[in-house]
């Protein structure tokens, strides 16, 4: 079942080359997606659009059934509930303790006390995190701290995973722990997951679909694959 | 699941007002300030207002008696100007009272006691002390005075008194509008500043409020955390500025109880401060909440 499609995708940027030059893919439900290619490729500007942070120019972006263009500014919060997002710099709330940054994302879409104070441990120790419980990020290595956003990011449980440049702040033992973390995720839960990268040892280990961007358009569309350039 | 939300939100407000220590302690300070001004300036203009208003309730006139008209006429005469209707009070102070009330109010002055030593004789006058309803009625109650019982007045002592009580309530005036200009100045300067200062503190919160939205926190979500700091600025500034305001006016009162006697000054005092705290209350949180509801509009921007 197709979960994400985007059809003949343009965007650009002011002053600049054009992010993106007509992207057409589909990816469906509980697939683990790759999508790799070089700085300025345009990777971003794509998951960017699946959560809706940002709009095409021209062509559209269907999450399930509906396009994004469709969906009103005010219930935007709402439909990117319907993801968990992982970054290159982890976008933790600095003043919050590892518990609460968890527990935050839970609080936000209003579930009851009870449930976090069950859950949110639960999830801590899937991740190795619940001995770090009380610490602030700042306390914490690089590697904990992604492994924190991804926790953040699972917490309610949403259908799609998407992870732009997870790994890119972190060593390799480290990053390659964070890949074995969004597979698990992937295999055991059946999240999908839209991870983009310039990794080449994660990408080539995950043995799963990779999609290769090169100045705005996909070059090559493989699966399983393997990172190209 | 209203409530739970509703409850969720002010806490984070709270935690998040504890956990910005430095802004908090800048943006109270800077609060505080603005607050004190708004309240001394009411303080001050109230009290101006209630100096003047005490004074001319003091305004009277003394009618003076020659020494040979007898206490039976006077008496005749009071019972005459009583009868007029812009008359409040009509008092009678005979010669023996006055001397007693003049030795009194100069006891310890060897001057003035020699000088009544040496005269032998009581050199007061017995006199009607005139209090009109209205400040405007003087005027007119000094010339009936003048005109009917010419035989029997020594003096009046309205001219006199007039010219005092005319420059008092000048300078009380002057000072009032140069107050509340200075005051209004002051305000608007202090309501600038704590409205930037809580800008700033939010500004070096947006890469939070960024996260906030990415993990799918809606936008009033975000924004009552901040109202309800806001507000808690505004407590907190409210009570540290009416600690100053309500210290120094009552190391104040002794100053000012040459004018007005003190205890009437503590009164004042005690009813008035009520009024300027719930003033600085309520500017407190509008301007904590105000300035916070603006500030964050620019930050949520999807």
């Amino acid at each position: 079942m197709p979960i994400i499609k985007f059809e003949n995708v343009k965007k650009s940027y002011q002053n600049k080359f054009s992010a993106l030059r007509g992207v057409n893919l589909v990816i469906q439900s509980g697939e683990f997606v790759s999508i790799v290619g070089k700085s300025g490729a345009g990777k971003t500007t794509l998951v960017k659009m699946i959560y809706a942070e940002e709009f095409p120019d021209e062509g559209k972006v269907y999450y399930g059934e509906r396009s994004t263009d469709q969906i009103r500014k005010k219930l935007l919060p709402f439909y990117r509930r319907n993801f968990g997002t992982v970054f290159q710099d982890f976008k933790l709330l600095s003043h919050k303790t590892v518990f609460e940054n968890v527990a935050y994302a839970a609080e936000v879409i209003g579930r009851t006390k009870a449930e976090i104070e069950k859950e949110v441990p639960k999830i801590l120790s899937v991740f190795g995190l619940f001995e770090k419980s009380n610490k602030y990020p700042n306390q914490l290595s690089g590697g904990e701290q992604q492994r924190v956003s991804l926790a953040r990011a699972l917490v309610n449980r949403p259908d799609v995973i998407i992870a732009d440049e997870p790994t890119g702040n972190l060593d390799p033992a480290s990053s390659l722990e964070i890949m074995k973390l969004l597979l698990r995720i992937n295999g055991h839960m059946g999240t999908t997951v839209v991870l983009a990268t310039h990794d080449n040892d994660i990408v080539n280990m995950a043995q799963k679909r990779v999609i290769t961007l090169d100045g705005g358009k996909v070059v090559s569309d493989q699966n399983p694959g393997k990172y190209l350039i | 699941m209203k409530f739970l939300k509703l409850k969720r939100v002010i806490a984070e407000g709270w935690t998040s007002f504890k956990r910005n220590a430095w802004l908090t302690v800048a943006t109270v300070l800077v609060l505080s300030l603005s607050l004190f001004i708004i309240g001394s300036t009411l303080f001050v203009g109230l009290s101006a207002g209630e100096l003047l208003k005490r004074i001319e309730q003091n305004v009277n006139i003394s009618v003076y008696f020659k020494n040979n008209v007898e206490e039976a006429r006077i008496l005749e005469i009071k019972a005459g100007i009583e009868q007029r209707p812009e008359i409040a009070l009509v008092q009678y102070i005979n010669k023996e009272t006055a001397l007693e009330k003049f030795s009194k109010e100069n006891d310890g002055d060897e001057v003035i006691s020699e000088a009544l030593k040496e005269i032998g004789e009581n050199p007061l006058f017995s006199s009607l002390v005139l209090t009109a309803k209205d400040q405007s009625y003087y005027e007119e109650l000094s010339n009936y005075v003048e005109k009917n019982f010419e035989q029997e007045v020594d003096r009046i002592n309205y001219g006199r008194n007039k010219i005092v009580i005319e420059k008092l309530g000048r300078i009380i005036s002057t000072m009032e509008k140069i107050g509340l200009g200075l005051g209004g100045i002051f305000i608007l300067i202090s309501v600038l500043v704590t409205f930037s200062t809580i800008r700033m503190s939010l500004y070096s919160r947006k890469k939070e409020f960024d996260i906030m939205r990415l993990v799918g926190a809606s936008n009033l979500y975000i924004k009552i955390p901040t109202i309800v700091e806001g507000m808690i600025y505004g407590l907190l500034s409210a009570l540290v500025a009416m600690v100053f305001i309500a210290a120094i006016t009552y190391g104040g009162i002794p100053v000012a109880g040459g004018i007005i006697p003190k205890e009437e000054m503590i009164g004042f005092y005690v009813q008035n401060i009520w009024k300027v705290g719930l003033v600085v209350l309520i500017s407190g949180l509008a301007i904590g909440v105000l300035s916070s509801l603006i500030s964050i509009r620019k930050y949520l921007k999807i």
